[in-house]
């Protein structure tokens, strides 16, 4: 058996590279950033620096939103009257924010046409 | 309580789901995003191609797409703190885009065939410029 930490890691690694086919318009396309994942090309330049610090709000919610932390909070939260009103309000605007972002284009919300 | 919020939760996901379906039947579509300056696509034809034609159509034609689009600008500045909306940028005041970075053999080239037109049109005076300028 596995350690846990080595077993979450190589799952964050099959998940990432899953992802590049996923998201590839085409196998050429996929197979390049394959490529450049490996080493066709550098560590880092000034493209990605600035993408790494404009994404960093996103990418920070999204790690913090895939621990336990958020359900352990509402958890807390749950027995509190307020929650009543809170839980449908926050819900509502997450999925007006999400429906708001594929709207806008930068995501092409159906994915699952180029299969 | 719960149980009543629960309920909340599922109107409100409801609501979501099939107001925007019908509010993309009652409203008309557009013919053009002025904030883009483009024209938005319309319902295709059936013909080949159709389901990508569909999908430009579903999301130029989104209801309330201009208002959405700017609650997700809002969200991705302020929310997020992201440095550019599509590669607009907001500075004291103004948008503005980046441009690339200047090609100089590319100017260089258009002024040299610049000045030869210009030196079809008015040999003397252009032989002057070319000596100014360099």
């Amino acid at each position: 058996m596995r350690p846990a930490a080595v077993q979450h890691a190589l799952l964050l690694l099959l998940v990432t590279l899953g992802f590049v086919l996923f998201r590839a318009e085409s196998l050429q396309a996929c197979g390049q950033t394959l490529r450049a994942m490996f080493g066709g090309a550098p560590l880092w330049d000034a493209d990605a620096l600035y993408a790494l610090r404009s994404f960093a709000g996103v990418l920070l919610l999204g790690a913090v939103g895939a621990t336990r932390l958020p359900k352990w909070l509402w958890k807390r939260l749950e027995p509190h009257p307020v929650s009543a009103v809170l839980g449908p309000v926050l819900t509502g605007l997450l999925l007006l924010a999400a429906t708001a972002a594929l709207v806008d284009g930068s995501f092409n919300p159906f994915l699952y046409f180029r299969f | 309580m719960k149980r009543k919020a629960s309920i909340a939760t599922a109107a409100v996901f409801l609501a979501v789901l099939f107001g925007f379906s019908l509010l993309h039947l009652a409203l008309p579509d557009r013919e053009v995003s002025r904030s883009e300056r483009r024209r938005l696509a319309q319902l295709p034809p059936l013909s080949s191609g159709f389901s990508d034609k569909l999908e430009e159509y579903m999301l130029d034609q989104f209801p309330l797409r201009e208002q959405l689009r700017t609650v997700n600008s809002l969200v991705r500045l302020y929310g997020l703190g992201q440095a550019d909306i599509h590669g607009i940028y907001l500075q004291g005041g103004g948008a503005f885009r980046m441009d690339g970075p200047l090609q100089e053999k590319q100017v260089r080239h258009a002024a040299a065939v610049l000045f030869r037109r210009a030196g079809e049109i008015f040999p003397v005076a252009s032989v002057a410029l070319c000596h100014r300028t360099g």
